[in-house]
């Protein structure tokens, strides 16, 4: 009749505040319709997401991080964001699946992302084309930051809070991250870039 | 490859941050679910869902009618009967220590605990 929430209306805010405070609360309580409406709203997100982190199996685990969080729901606590802490297990999932793969096949190189160098990167008719490509010449938390701050549209809080990163280090890793992957592009497309930049 | 100093750079952050996002945002996909990417995983979640409540619902009457044995058919005179079945088993394995009425009572105990979590859940 009277839950906690009526007598301390501010004990639940955090969660109700969140845009998926509601959803994932009905969710939490076992309705599957309330969680596929997450998954509805997230999903480009995060299968983008883990497509400029992880390649082709983006999807299998885009899959893996919508069950894993329906098993976890209960852990959400309304103090961050619930896209933060989305993508936070699609970040986790991710680097799970390496070290499998790592474990698996060790001389795969798809996955050696601390180099300088871009790996046979060819120019492609547009750069928009080659953003990918550039981004895997990134080290992988610089390109985890940029994939979530300028691909997510997330702020730096909410990646430094999906990526257990200090709010410093995230800020750090986008200015670097963005100068470097800028810099590559403006090498494969000097004159598409000069357009962009000078319009 | 290197990165040539010479060619044009955006010196201002924000100027490069418009163009990062912009670039970010050409090579993303319509922003259309995909529907079957969405029936696939709620499959898997539904499957999950499916098994737990299956898993629980087991647990619960494994655990229901072990203490409805225990309780309805004379308590410890069932614990005696069980006690001296176990000593057989260790009598014909040659197995040197077995529960006694004390740890029976116990696991009962913890069973109860067990059914009363599963109840809850359920609930």
């Amino acid at each position: 009749m009277f839950g906690l929430s009526t007598l301390f209306p501010g004990l639940d805010r955090d969660q109700h505040a969140d845009p998926d405070g509601v959803l994932v609360g009905q969710a939490r309580q076992g309705s599957p319709l309330a969680f596929e409406r997450l998954v509805l709203k997230h999903q480009n997100g995060i299968r983008a997401f883990l497509r400029r982190i992880s390649g082709p199996d983006a999807d299998d685990l885009a899959q893996e991080t919508f069950l894993t969080a329906w098993k976890k729901l209960h852990q959400w606590r309304g103090q961050g964001s619930f896209k933060s802490w989305l993508y936070s297990i699609a970040w986790r999932t991710a680097l799970s699946a390496r070290r499998a793969t790592q474990r698996r096949e060790t001389r795969d190189h798809t996955w050696h992302m601390e180099t300088d160098s871009l790996p046979d990167v060819q120019a492609g008719t547009d750069a928009r084309l080659d953003l990918d490509r550039v981004l895997a010449a990134l080290p992988e938390d610089q390109r985890a930051v940029l994939a979530m701050c300028y691909g997510a549209g997330m702020s730096h809080g909410e990646a430094a809070a999906a990526l257990s990163l200090p709010l410093g280090t995230v800020k750090s890793h986008a200015a670097r991250g963005r100068d470097k992957a800028l810099a590559l592009l403006t090498d494969l497309h000097p004159h598409v870039m000069q357009a962009r930049i000078t319009p | 490859m290197k990165h040539d100093p010479n060619l044009p750079q955006p010196s201002d952050p924000e100027v490069s941050d418009a163009l990062l996002r912009a670039l970010f945002h050409d090579t993303d996909e319509a922003g259309v679910p995909d529907q079957s990417f969405v029936r696939a995983t709620m499959a898997k979640v539904e499957r999950h869902r499916a098994l737990w409540q299956a898993v629980q619902t087991t647990l619960f009457v494994i655990v229901i009618v072990c203490l409805g044995a225990l309780m309805l058919q004379g308590g410890p005179a069932t614990v005696q009967a069980l006690n001296q079945s176990f000593e057989s088993v260790m009598a014909a394995t040659g197995t040197s220590q077995w529960m006694g009425p004390r740890e029976i009572m116990l696991g009962a105990g913890l069973l109860g605990v067990l059914a009363a979590w599963l109840y809850a859940e359920k609930a």
